[in-house]
């Protein structure tokens, strides 16, 4: 009843909002694994894989236009391979969005609601986020591009007049690259365009899909620009040293926020008002995603109701979980899983369908 | 009913979000300016200044001392001495007192509490007291009696021309993060008043020691050649006062390290104008008298120099000239080779200053 097509663009402007939000979250990491600041080769590598990735996975989500990944891997893998998938998606989703969502009112409450309990500002999110998730993806996809005029593009310039007496110089050492950490932290540099997951189920909702491979390539680009970007801004604020003991990296940048004539008791306020929208529009996006992914799996005809099941679990999940900061020391393994399987489950099903096509050809 | 369903909830949410149902209004508030910290024997003194901004006057201050052994009790004591709310959203200058920069651990416990709280805003002012900091709340200032405002003015005015290397918590703390050192500038009664000539050396989190006001100008010099603001040369050449005027200065800087020799060279041409000399007298004409000039000149700048530099190897022994961050960004293999015996390659090193200096003009008379 609520789902109708989005436009290219808007499908771009949710992926690359998802991935900003996981980059962000995921900064530290990248600024603590790799021994020097040179993390943006990191994200150049990333990048590449995943551009490279690009052009068979969009064949194949081509070929089922009105597919997303459970599908196609519904009609590629035996039953029991292809409920995998989805249950996995469905586990990611539901782990990353709950992931996001505790970082995301941690910040509130460290911010803004000093006397709010957490669980409070948890239950506030996920009610107004699921509002919006049960419209459906025209109203998510309208939010996101209002959220990148409003929020987005506001809270770039203004990350600009945080580099006031920033030192360029913190660029360097470069040689000798610590090739050993670049690599190391590719995983979560790949886990970092978030969006790569997303495309694989916002393609088969795009109006025009002939678009959709040169739209995930502008993705991958713009987004990688934004990662390099925002790294370069941390790095050059703080310099390495300093970068790696930041917890949350651009709530501290939003510190140095310095504009002449602006005045405000906390300029900082302003920046993370921002943030604030970003990440809720993230949390809509992924929380629809899910409930898209719920529905293939159950095959219901509707899916905006599946946002009740979210809420107990993603309320749970949360809560139980602790914030990225505190998981930054275990999740090496888990975000190589992770990151793996985000990579491999599209490019496997590509490399499915081809042999099955080739297989049909040679039949015919 | 639907149209009734959208009022009601309009009419709700329009009470609910309002969110100012435990704000503080202006009036109600006490905004810290200024904040002096002291060490005693048990705990730290500290010492704020507020003014009475809820009064329509901003000329006038409160200024309390209270014992207390961090910020948070600071404002936990100070919270339950007033009835009014304690803020420091707009505080704009801490001093440190100079037995605090002392000890090491202290000045990390209080540089970690500013660091740590997502309240204090990190580009705070920063200054270390000559004595007490107490002392320098407490001076009454004539034309300015706010202190926080006057030194908070004079520290941006300082940074903005170069005179001192730092003037924010957040430099100081990145400088000390990246160096391990830091030159914060020093904040002195001055009769009625205060002035701010000198700069204290930090070294790993303890003060080290002063620099004179030509020295923090030489070190100026060395660190930002483009930006940094040289003070009058003055000479005495043949019996005749000159004084000189740098209008413009450009530098290359060679470090190397070889095994354990650093070797540090800076290359300075400094452009000069002659800033005042003698009515009546027409030696500068003559070519050679101002060669004599120039050497003069030359004499007077590195006698400084030399001394700071020697200061800073031998007296302070702390690389206040950033050698080392540049070692790491240029030179990372050889760097950390000797990484943790640094303080001992820079006492050794071998730094130099080149200086070749041109006179740009006598000015609107030969």
């Amino acid at each position: 009843m609520f789902d109708e097509n989005i436009t290219p663009y808007q499908n771009l402007t949710m992926l690359i909002l998802v991935s900003f939000a996981f980059q962000s979250m995921l900064m530290p990491l990248l600024l603590s694994e790799v021994d020097g600041p040179v993390g943006w080769i990191t994200v150049i590598i990333a990048a590449f894989i995943l551009y490279m990735s690009i052009k068979p996975i969009n064949k194949m989500l081509l070929k089922y236009r009105e597919d997303t990944l459970i599908g196609i891997s519904d009609k590629l893998f035996p039953k029991f391979f292809a409920k995998i998938i989805g249950v996995y998606y469905i586990l990611m989703l539901l782990t990353a969005n709950s992931i996001l969502m505790k970082d995301f009112a941690e910040q509130i409450k460290l911010m803004m609601l000093f006397k709010t309990p957490i669980s409070s500002i948890i239950i506030v999110i996920l009610l107004t986020a699921s509002y919006a998730t049960k419209k459906g993806i025209k109203t998510i996809a309208n939010i996101a591009s209002v959220t990148l005029l409003t929020a987005f593009i506001p809270y770039l310039l203004l990350i600009i007049f945080s580099t006031y007496y920033a030192d360029y110089s913190n660029l360097f050492p470069i040689y000798p690259i610590d090739t050993e950490g670049v690599l190391k932290s590719v995983p979560g540099a790949l886990l970092g365009f978030f969006g790569f997951s997303i495309l694989m189920f916002s393609n088969c909702k795009v109006t025009v899909k002939e678009k959709n491979t040169i739209i995930n390539k502008k993705f991958i680009i713009i987004s990688m620009l934004l990662y390099i970007a925002s790294y370069i801004v941390i790095i050059v604020k703080f310099g390495i040293k300093e970068s790696v003991h930041l917890v949350w990296p651009f709530l501290s940048v939003m510190k140095f926020v310095n504009i002449p004539g602006f005045f405000f008791e906390s300029t900082e306020i302003i920046g993370l008002c921002f943030q604030f929208i970003i990440t809720f529009s993230c949390i809509c996006i992924i929380a629809y995603f899910t409930n898209l992914a719920m529905q293939e799996i159950l095959k219901t005809r509707e899916n905006g109701y599946f946002v009740y099941i979210q809420l107990p679990i993603l309320f749970v999940l949360s809560a139980l979980l602790p914030g990225m900061y505190m998981m930054f020391p275990y999740i090496q393994w888990p975000l190589l899983v992770l990151s793996g399987l985000n990579f491999l489950i599209p490019l496997v099903a590509a490399l499915a369908d081809k042999r099955k096509h080739k297989a049909g050809g040679n039949i015919s | 009913m639907k149209n009734i369903k959208i009022l009601f909830i309009t009419l709700t949410a329009s009470l609910m979000l309002v969110g100012c149902w435990d704000s503080v209004e202006i009036n109600k508030r006490e905004y810290l300016y200024a904040l002096g910290i002291d060490k005693n024997t048990d705990n730290l003194t500290f010492t704020a200044e507020i003014p009475k901004i809820n009064e329509g006057s901003e000329e006038q201050r409160i200024v309390y001392t209270k014992e207390s052994a961090d910020f948070a009790e600071f404002y936990a004591v100070s919270y339950l001495h007033s009835e009014k709310a304690i803020s420091d959203r707009l505080m704009q200058v801490i001093v440190l007192g100079e037995d605090v920069v002392r000890e090491s651990e202290t000045v990390k416990r209080i540089f970690d509490e500013i660091q740590r709280s997502p309240q204090i805003n990190r580009r705070v002012k920063i200054c270390i007291a000559k004595g007490k900091a107490q002392d320098i709340i407490n001076t009454e200032i004539p034309g300015n009696p706010i202190v926080g405002r006057f030194l908070s003015d004079m520290l941006v005015k300082l940074k903005r021309e170069n005179y001192q290397d730092i003037y924010t918590f957040d430099e100081a703390i990145l400088d000390i993060g990246k160096t391990g050192n830091a030159l914060i500038p020093v904040v002195e009664v001055n009769d009625k008043s205060l002035m701010i000539e000198r700069a204290a050396i930090i070294k790993e989190y303890e003060l080290k020691g002063f620099l004179e006001p030509e020295e923090v100008a030489t070190v100026m010099v060395l660190l930002n050649p483009d930006k940094a603001k040289i003070p009058n040369i003055n000479i005495n050449v043949e019996g005749t006062n000159v004084s000189l005027g740098v209008v413009d200065l450009s530098m290359t800087k060679d470090f190397n390290l070889n095994s354990d020799k650093l070797t540090a060279d800076y290359y300075a041409t400094m452009y000069i104008y002659i800033n005042s000399f003698i009515t009546g007298s027409n030696k500068l004409e003559d070519q050679s008298y101002l060669n004599k000039i120039k050497d003069e000149a030359k004499k007077s700048f590195m006698a400084v120099a030399e001394k700071t530099v020697d200061k800073l190897q031998h007296t302070y022994k702390t690389d206040i000239l950033r050698i080392k961050d540049n070692l790491y960004k240029y030179h990372k293999q050889d760097y950390e080779k000797v990484m943790d015996k640094y303080d001992e390659i820079f006492e050794g090193a071998d730094i130099n200053i080149h200086l070749d200096l041109k006179i740009k003009s006598t000015g609107l008379v030969k």
